[in-house]
């Protein structure tokens, strides 16, 4: 007899495949999850998982962080959406989330400098493969976590820098002068690496 | 390398793990719908500034401190002997588990017991995990294991001078909303407020103690024992209109913290 966890993954499985292959009414699966359908819910946060979990993981380069910031991120989306406007994409509106959350989850953790259980902050960095070249992830491990939010919006998540700085209430200068700088210092890094 | 190299590298990422942790993220979501429970939220600090305007306006309207009366029950109504700190809870918590959490020292130990908003026994449970600590809230008279939730951290948060109160807060289907936090060693009491019928209404918090010993156990610095303070607050309350407010020995506020608004955004970490 298959697991639970098998039959969860299966139920992943097929939850992939429906995405990839028919195109998918975003506003008519939100309408489905204020209207109590958990199956809508479920295809909304295999349909975003990925982007979430990256963004939390670029901004705090914590495997775990990015977990739990992607899942409260994802949660508290789907348990607000009678406050969201279904005629918008819902991606902005989580990442907006995710980005607040990973920002919170670093400025705690600069707080937290005294406490007593030892940081596992980046150690995961080290041993694990994360699909990309290790001079990027370097690079991106020597940005401050504001630049890194910036290259996660522009990059990772494909944002305009209007659209960055309407999201995250910034003026667009900052975020331009955010980005640039990012991408300098991760320049100098990569060359130096090499 | 240019931005559109930039963006094809980002998007080669793969954080490993990713379909263990997208299930386990689809299994919370079936389990919040099937209690319909809220997801957890953090509540925001409150600069000690701020929250003397705040005080300010609040006592101005006129706060009557209200001793909080259960719904259908009365506190009395239970009879029992309340676990008390530091001892063993009266239920074994489920274990720490989900993937990467795994059983650790120190045992499952309470750190603060008292009575829920329906007037029923908690015991909020601390204990070790492979990579951190766990929190776990028991309701040895509720209707099923594990009804008041818990969760895991790889640290404890540390409140200071500045920030004097650290507080969470949760929904649950078992104990209503649930105020959680950490308090730096100058606080003594903490109450909470929060509106009811156009009134506000208040309830004291239930200090508890994270102590040497127990940090030890866990593999922390046991010069620095956390005080914690637990509230439950009736059914009905939103809870974006919870203010926690934490007293010194005196009795004078020395921090609160307050819900948070989503659209309180990044400026300068």
């Amino acid at each position: 007899l298959p697991t639970a966890d098998r039959i969860s993954h299966m139920e992943g499985l097929v939850g992939v495949t429906e995405v990839r292959d028919e195109p998918v009414d975003e506003a008519a699966l939100i309408r489905s999850v204020r209207d109590g359908d958990r199956a809508a819910g479920e295809q909304l946060i295999r349909m975003h998982w990925d982007d979430a979990q990256r963004a939390a993981f670029l901004i705090t380069l914590d495997r775990a962080a990015s977990e739990d910031i992607a899942q409260e991120a994802m949660l508290s989306a789907l348990g607000g959406l009678d406050r969201f406007d279904a005629s918008r994409p819902f991606a902005p509106w989580l990442h907006r989330i995710v980005v607040n959350r990973a920002v919170d989850w670093m400025r705690a953790r600069s707080r937290r400098r005294e406490v007593e259980l030892e940081d596992q902050v980046l150690a995961n960095v080290e041993v694990d493969s994360y699909g990309i070249d290790d001079d990027l992830l370097s690079a991106i491990h020597a940005l401050g976590p504001e630049q890194r939010t910036m290259v996660a919006m522009r990059h990772l998540l494909g944002y305009g820098e209007g659209e960055i700085a309407e999201l995250l209430d910034l003026p667009r200068g900052t975020v331009g002068s955010r980005l640039r700088r990012a991408l300098d210092q991760m320049s100098v890094s990569m060359r130096g690496e090499r | 390398m240019n931005e559109n190299e930039l963006a094809l590298r980002l998007s080669r990422l793969e954080i490993p793990g990713r379909g263990a942790a997208l299930d386990r993220c689809l299994g919370a979501y079936r389990e919040s719908a099937t209690v319909h429970e809220r997801p957890p939220k953090r509540l925001r600090f409150v600069p000690r500034r701020q929250f003397r305007l705040a005080l300010a306006l609040t006592a101005a309207a006129g706060i009557v401190a209200l001793a909080f009366t259960p719904p259908g029950r009365a506190v009395a109504d239970w009879v029992v002997d309340l676990v008390g700190v530091g001892e063993p809870p009266t239920v074994a918590p489920e274990p720490p588990a989900g993937g990467r959490w795994n059983a650790a020292p120190p045992q499952p130990t309470v750190i603060a017991s008292g009575l829920t908003a329906r007037g029923e026994p908690f015991e909020w449970v601390f204990q070790g995990a492979s990579k951190g600590v766990c929190f776990s809230l028991e309701l040895p008279a509720g209707r099923f294991p594990g009804e008041g939730g818990g969760g895991c951290s790889e640290q404890i948060p540390r409140a200071s001078a500045d920030y004097p109160i650290l507080a969470y807060g949760t929904s649950s289907s078992g104990a209503g909303v649930e105020v959680n936090g950490i308090l730096a060693p100058e606080v003594k009491s903490v109450e909470l407020s929060y509106p009811v019928d156009g009134e506000t209404q208040t309830i004291d918090a239930v200090m508890g103690r994270i102590s040497s010993e127990l940090l030890r156990k866990a593999g922390g610095n046991p010069n620095n024992p956390r005080d914690v303070f637990i509230a439950f607050l009736p059914k009905g309350v939103r809870a974006e209109e919870v203010t926690a407010t934490a007293y010194d020995s005196e009795g004078d506020v020395v921090g609160a913290a307050t819900w948070p608004d989503l659209d309180d955004l990044p400026g300068a970490p």
